[in-house]
């Protein structure tokens, strides 16, 4: 039984396809990279697979079971945790109660039973995360790197299994990359299976296991850093060709 | 059979007044993204101000009814400088204040006019026979009068500077401004056209009407069930479903009873809401 | 968090003072005038902090809470004209009929954004207030039902029931806005796909609250139909849904407390200008205006001495 699987995904929006009967597999504890052109559908995937999005057809299945037709608050219940391209934070509240948010789903209640135990936890993860030290203050205060930080924070409370990551690296200062890469690679050890969508490509490939390369929608390549690299197609892609824009 | 001449007819009347009223609100939210609950407030100025500039002041009546929709059509700029410009980013905070401006107006129109209804004459004495039906020459000036404004709307919208920014700024804001729209003027137009044309509604059926301070509540949900039917966003769905709001209340009005009328828009509304939340036709104008 | 215990106590202090203070009034007046300005008072803090618990937390602006006081209201002259039960058990009835209603409305209109959602509750409303005009074999029509008995044998007895059910709706609302929820409803407010990733179910949240929201209103509608001893369309009217909203918007609205303040000082405002009472409209909406434009956090937030944010949440603000 494969871990988590995307099999013939398929959605358009009105007539522009943008996920083209795309598959692939992730393995439990890879580090798998999605990249590929602006436009080529990567978010719209994340989105097909998280529940913000229902697909016209194709199944994704996690452990076996079609996910496909569950809402957003049932697949991150289930295990599977995603942040977003645009950093969501609850802006008028603070760090503390960003993160105290993720404690009322229903994953987290059904794992940790009774309150007292939940601030221990948002301290854990906070320290360890690298928030600002007063939790205190209003997500408003912080930098777009900790907001990012406080993102991956909310869902690391709920102990996802499966974590997809949408362009993690955006905006962030060359110090604070190295360390969420860190991070990334911190969380990964310690069991969960990742799955970014990346565009800085020389970071991704120091912890990515595989990467999938989508272009319009389709997958065009799929491989370890090394191969990906070296591939025509995706330097087509990437870099453009007279024929294939052409011919679309 | 003559009763479908009537219904045929005098829904059309009906759908006018509704155009009239409808197609400024539409327009106002489709450019500004606000819902203007003091849109009923303009109608009801349009009447109060025709009245007292052709009762007090003397001015023929149809050029009181003008004058009245353009000064009307100048408080809507100086409604949306004052209170809705400043909250243009919170729509919460412009429903309240225009719903808070809608009451105010109405109390203050008490307070002047006092709460017995008030009359206009007709623009056009005396009736006349259409399709076999009794119809009076002022109504049939409600129709043409209603057709040329649509018209030079529409003209407007499509062939001037001025209202093709307005629909570039419907669609994209921020697209619209990249291209050098200067939305503010825009809006300000927009708002003046929206108040006038709800003036111009309230005073040309004024005389049909009583002019009331409560008059402004009415026009206000039939622009609520008119633009969510004929799509949020589009001046051309609002005409339409105008039109088709006056002939079925026109209908159910003469079949079943004419006091159920007021709730049956407003079931529609709801309908459309549950049901087609698009509307007829959809975003577009 | 003994920082914030120390903090709370004004809070808790306030509060306590206030409520003796109601309670001890008919020990100084017995005269029912001044009896039932502060039974109007509480009936109005029921209003504006039921209606605060869901639009004043998610921002969805609610234009036709008074929907619920009819509702309630006919529900009770219905229930106690017709078959004599006591406000015991039409209280509750009035709390789960609006509360079933308020759910079904909510199912309905909250997947709609701001704007759509502000035309549907004035249309629920408009379509309710019409139909008791429409129906009026049932209802009365404009002059509605009147006849309805009183909660008790006395005044007095009345000024308690009502000033209890309200002091157990406002600390009802006031747990449930301090705890999980209200962080929840918050959060929804701003962000709620973040919300979602995070495993919560929103559209749950927001119509549960919503439908809590209809409730205490209904029981309040009850005692206001009680108070009056007859019910009509008046109550279900567009000015008595601004009314209220207006309330909670001068009081400060998402705090629960500020509506309780802002029914206290606009009520008793009402009857301080008994002579001037034409302008009440023209002046509530004045007021709400320049609060809109120059304190939007509203009377609440001149309260610093109070720090009242301390008992908005027990998470422990500065």
């Amino acid at each position: 039984m494969t871990y988590f699987e995307v099999a013939n995904l398929h959605k358009s929006f009105g007539g522009l396809i943008a996920v083209n009967d795309l598959c692939f597999k992730l393995a439990k504890g890879q580090i798998v990279g999605i990249i590929g052109p602006n436009g080529a559908g990567k978010t719209t995937v994340f989105n097909l697979i998280s529940g913000f999005l229902q697909p016209d057809r194709g199944d994704v299945l996690w452990k076996g079971e079609n996910i496909v037709g569950k809402k957003p608050d049932q697949i991150a219940n289930i295990g599977i945790s995603r942040t977003f391209q645009i950093v969501k934070p609850f802006r008028d509240l603070t760090i503390y109660e960003n993160l105290k948010v993720a404690c009322y789903g229903k994953r987290f209640l059904k794992k940790h039973r009774g309150d007292d135990r939940a601030d221990d936890l948002i301290l854990k993860v906070a320290k360890q995360i690298g928030l600002p030290k007063d939790l205190n203050q209003l997500a408003s205060n912080l930098g777009q790197g900790e907001l990012r930080i406080l993102d991956i924070a909310r869902i690391l409370i709920t102990e996802p299994e499966l974590l997809l990551l949408d362009e993690p690296l955006s905006g962030l200062s060359q110090i604070e990359t190295t360390m969420l890469l860190e991070l990334i690679r911190k969380i990964n050890q310690d069991g969960t299976t990742i799955l970014i969508i990346e565009h800085k490509l020389k970071e991704l490939m120091r912890i990515a296991n595989n990467i999938v390369v989508i272009d319009f929608g389709c997958k065009i390549a799929e491989g370890t850093p090394g191969e990906v690299v070296n591939n025509d197609e995706v330097k087509k892609a990437y870099l453009g060709d007279k024929k294939r824009h052409a011919a679309t | 059979m003559e009763i479908f001449s009537e219904i045929f007819l005098f829904g059309m009347i009906k759908g006018c007044i509704y155009a009239l009223i409808a197609t400024g609100f539409t327009l106002i939210f489709a450019v500004a993204g606000i819902l203007n609950l003091a849109h009923g407030t303009f109608f009801m100025l349009g009447a109060y101000i025709s009245y007292t500039l052709f009762n007090s002041i003397q001015i023929p009546l149809i050029a009181s009814i003008l004058l009245a929709s353009l000064l009307v059509g100048f408080i809507g700029i100086i409604l949306d400088a004052v209170l809705i410009r400043p909250m243009r980013e919170s729509h919460t905070y412009v429903l309240v204040l225009t719903v808070a401006v809608a009451f105010a107006a109405q109390e203050v129109i008490l307070m002047i006019y006092g709460p017995q209804g008030k009359n206009i004459p007709n623009l056009i004495e005396g009736s006349t026979r259409v399709l076999g039906v009794v119809i009076s020459w002022h109504q049939i000036a409600i129709i043409f009068i209603t057709l040329i404004v649509l018209l030079l709307l529409w003209l407007a919208l499509r062939k001037t500077k001025y209202g093709i920014a307005a629909l570039a700024l419907s669609m994209d804001e921020t697209g619209a401004r990249f291209v050098g729209i200067e939305s503010e003027n825009i809006f300000k137009l927009v708002m003046f056209v929206s108040a006038f044309l709800a003036a111009l509604a309230g005073a040309i059926i004024a005389p049909i009407l009583s002019i009331t301070p409560l008059m402004w509540d009415m026009p206000l949900m039939k622009a609520f069930v008119i633009v969510v039917m004929g799509g949020l966003g589009s001046v051309l769905g609002s005409v339409l479903a105008a039109f088709i709001l006056g002939w079925v209340e026109t209908f159910v009005g003469f079949i079943i009873s004419p006091h159920i009328t007021g709730v049956l828009s407003l079931v529609i509304l709801i309908g459309f809401l549950f049901f087609r939340p698009s509307g007829i036709l959809g975003r577009r104008i | 968090m003994s920082p914030e215990n120390k903090k709370k106590i004004p809070s808790v202090v306030f509060f306590l003072l206030v409520f003796t203070f109601f309670f001890s009034i008919p020990l100084f007046t017995q005269n029912f005038y001044y009896l039932s300005v502060f039974t109007t008072v509480f009936i109005y803090i029921i209003f504006a902090t039921s209606w605060d618990v869901f639009a004043g937390y998610i921002h969805l602006m609610n234009f036709g809470h008074a929907l619920f006081v009819g509702a309630a209201g006919y529900l009770t002259a219905f229930l106690n004209i017709k078959y004599g039960l006591s406000p015991f058990i039409i209280l509750p009835a009035c709390a789960i009929f609006c509360g079933i209603l308020g759910m079904f409305i909510g199912l309905a209109t909250l997947r709609h954004k701001g704007p759509y959602f502000a035309m549907l509750t004035i249309a629920f409303a408009h379509v309710a207030h019409e139909s008791t005009i429409i129906f009026s074999s049932y209802t009365g029509g404009e002059e509605g039902i009147a006849g309805i008995r009183t909660l008790t044998s006395s005044w007095i007895g009345d000024y308690y029931f009502i000033l209890i059910s309200m002091a157990l709706i406002f600390c009802f609302l006031l747990l449930y806005t301090r705890g999980r929820y209200g962080l929840l409803l918050k959060a929804i407010d701003q962000n709620e796909d973040a919300v979602l990733a995070s495993g919560i179910n929103s559209t749950f949240i927001k119509t549960m609250t919503y439908a809590i929201s209809g409730a205490a209103c209904g029981i309040g509608g009850s005692l206001f139909a009680f108070s009056l001893m007859h019910v009509g369309p008046t109550s279900m009217e567009q000015v008595m849904s601004t009314t209220i909203l207006i309330i909670a918007i001068v009081g400060g609205i998402g705090t629960i407390v500020g509506p309780f303040i802002g029914a206290i000082i606009l009520t008793l405002l009402n009857e301080v200008l008994r002579e001037v009472a034409d302008y009440r409209l023209l002046i509530y909406t004045t007021l709400v205006v320049i609060i809109v434009f120059y304190a939007p956090k509203g009377a609440i937030g001149f309260s610093r001495y109070l720090n009242p944010m301390c008992l908005f949440d027990s998470f422990g603000r500065k």
